[in-house]
């Protein structure tokens, strides 16, 4: 089957245009299963013909589960270097994935909220995907498709330890659990240390992205588990949403406060941010992501009305290295990526 | 700023991290981040932007430091010249690459990977779900499955896969058939 990634990277991620709960600071959430097949070697010391026979199974259950309905399955040898980023850029598989050498395929459901990496670290990598802080939607969903692989192939699952996986820091439950939650008000407030050592009971971890200096670029944390033995998955779930919970609430906090006190000083921020992305004929990854965040806080908080959100989540999908190059054709040097993102920007903003 | 591993080269990478209520803040030089095992670095950060963030992290040619699972601190049994019956993986393969052979090495290597998932979880006990019950292989199953694929090949217009789902699902009826007469 020939698939459309012309197609594909003129679109955003649909789920991540759906509302969803805190989804005014929490941009979305995932969940991982690691999984394996009894009786075969895991991917990092299996043989070429063990990893086909599991791409095949795989793709011969992915095909009856009703569960992802028409799915896209993709061996990964048969994409082009520039077809794999577009999914990684997607998040439809990871930055490692691409780089192994091995026999591999994905399957993800045609909504993208589902993927399935087939011999990545583990014969299978679940993921489900939801905007906001929907994690119990999407367990539900990531849980149906887990319980129709489970039906069909023997998974590796031992009494006392739980789901077998390649690395033992995903034994037990094999979940990970994540949230990408924005947190401008809280860093402009200067609390965001105090915000983030919060009381993590089932080894939580929060983590940015770094630039130069200190501040976390485009004010985007991940907050996930880090221990996935011991815990109930519903647990486990469940501490994440408090503590996330308990995040956002700073965040609310943070900017009531900036708008009561500091009105003026947001507005310069967010205004700033239009004037750059709606003027500039270059523009980095990194510029742009921080201006994104500006903007993104503007839109939440009211300040500026002519601009959707739904923009603003099509950009961050579609101003990706990979996307770019495939929307004009043809790849590209870093500055003539960042020519075609400015222009690409100054047309959807419409400013 | 000084690298805080070697202490000699100027420090590049710098990654922070909130876990159980410690922020710890890590600046080390390309060299020792590489030493320390950087190279599942982008797995630890599946950031939200993920193609702009591999952009940045090309252009800086940075890279990030993976969890705080330090592979020098794991045991060391005298075992490095046992190798697990089944995948052939010895447990030296495991200090060094963080990875276990297969789901037979968690039975070959019982003792030694217990303290493992100690150390890392505080816990050698899984409670969560289980998959046993969910694997039925009966052919009955897989016919009403096979079906719905049938059904969707055809949709698809997929006709060389119909074909052969088919040969599949009149396999498994004459099974059933035989068993049954």
């Amino acid at each position: 089957m020939n698939f459309d990634f012309g197609n594909l990277v003129c679109k955003p991620i649909p789920w991540l245009q759906e509302s969803g709960e805190e989804d005014e600071i929490v941009i979305s959430c995932r969940i991982r299963l690691a999984r394996n097949i009894s009786n075969v070697p895991f991917p990092n010391r299996a043989s070429s013909q063990d990893l086909t026979e599991v791409v095949e199974r795989v793709q011969e259950t992915t095909e009856r589960l009703d569960q992802l309905g028409d799915a896209i399955f993709l061996p990964i040898e048969k994409l082009s270097s520039l077809e794999s980023r577009i999914l990684v850029e997607r998040r439809l598989i990871s930055p490692e994935f691409v780089q192994q050498k091995i026999p591999r395929a994905v399957a993800f459901s045609s909504d993208e909220k589902i993927s399935i990496m087939i011999n990545e670290e583990d014969h299978l990598r679940l993921q489900g995907f939801g905007v906001g802080l929907s994690l119990s939607t999407v367990w539900d969903e990531l849980r149906a498709v887990d319980d129709g692989f489970a039906e069909c192939l023997d998974y590796a699952f031992s009494d006392q330890f739980g789901y077998l996986t390649a690395c033992p820091t995903n034994t037990g439950t094999g979940m990970r659990v994540s949230a990408f939650v924005h947190l401008p008000a809280t860093e402009m407030c200067g609390e965001i240390e105090k915000a983030l050592t919060k009381k993590t009971p089932s080894g939580l971890a929060v983590r940015g992205f770094y630039g130069e200096g200190t501040d976390v670029i485009g004010s985007i944390y991940q907050i996930s588990n880090q221990l996935t033995l011991g815990w109930t998955e519903w647990r486990i779930i469940e501490d994440l949403i408090k503590v996330a919970k308990e995040i956002v609430d700073k965040e609310d906090k943070s900017r009531q406060k900036l708008m009561n006190d500091e009105r003026i000083r947001v507005e310069d921020r967010v205004f700033r941010s239009i004037g750059i992305l709606s003027k500039a004929r270059l523009l980095t990854s990194k510029e742009f992501i921080e201006h994104y965040s500006y903007l993104l806080l503007g839109v939440n908080l009211g300040i500026i009305s002519q601009i959707q959100k739904s923009t603003l989540n099509e950009l961050m999908i579609i101003t990706q290295p990979a996307h770019i190059q495939r929307l004009y054709g043809s790849s590209m040097r870093a500055l003539e990526r960042d020519v075609y993102r400015a222009e690409l920007v100054r047309d959807k903003l419409k400013l | 700023m000084l690298c805080q591993h070697c202490f000699k080269k100027n420090a590049t990478i710098q990654l922070t991290q909130v876990i159980k209520n410690k922020k710890e803040k890590l600046h080390l030089c390309q060299e020792c981040a590489e030493k320390l095992g950087v190279n599942k670095a982008l797995s630890q950060l599946p950031h939200v932007f993920v193609g702009l963030v591999l952009d940045i992290l090309k252009e800086k040619k940075k890279q990030m430091l993976p969890q705080n699972i330090n592979q020098a601190n794991l045991p060391v049994r005298h075992s490095e010249e046992i190798r697990c019956s089944y995948c052939g993986a010895a447990w030296e393969d495991f200090k060094r690459t963080g990875f276990l052979g297969c789901d037979k090495c968690y039975q070959y290597f019982h003792s030694q990977v217990e303290e493992v998932l100690r150390q890392i979880h505080g816990n050698t006990r899984h409670i969560g779900n289980n998959p046993r019950g969910k694997h039925v292989s009966l052919p009955e199953v897989d016919i009403v499955r096979l079906r719905k694929a049938l059904n969707r090949a055809i949709r698809r217009e997929e006709y060389e896969k119909a074909a052969e789902l088919r040969d599949k699902i009149r396999e498994l009826e004459s099974k059933i058939h035989s068993k049954n007469s």
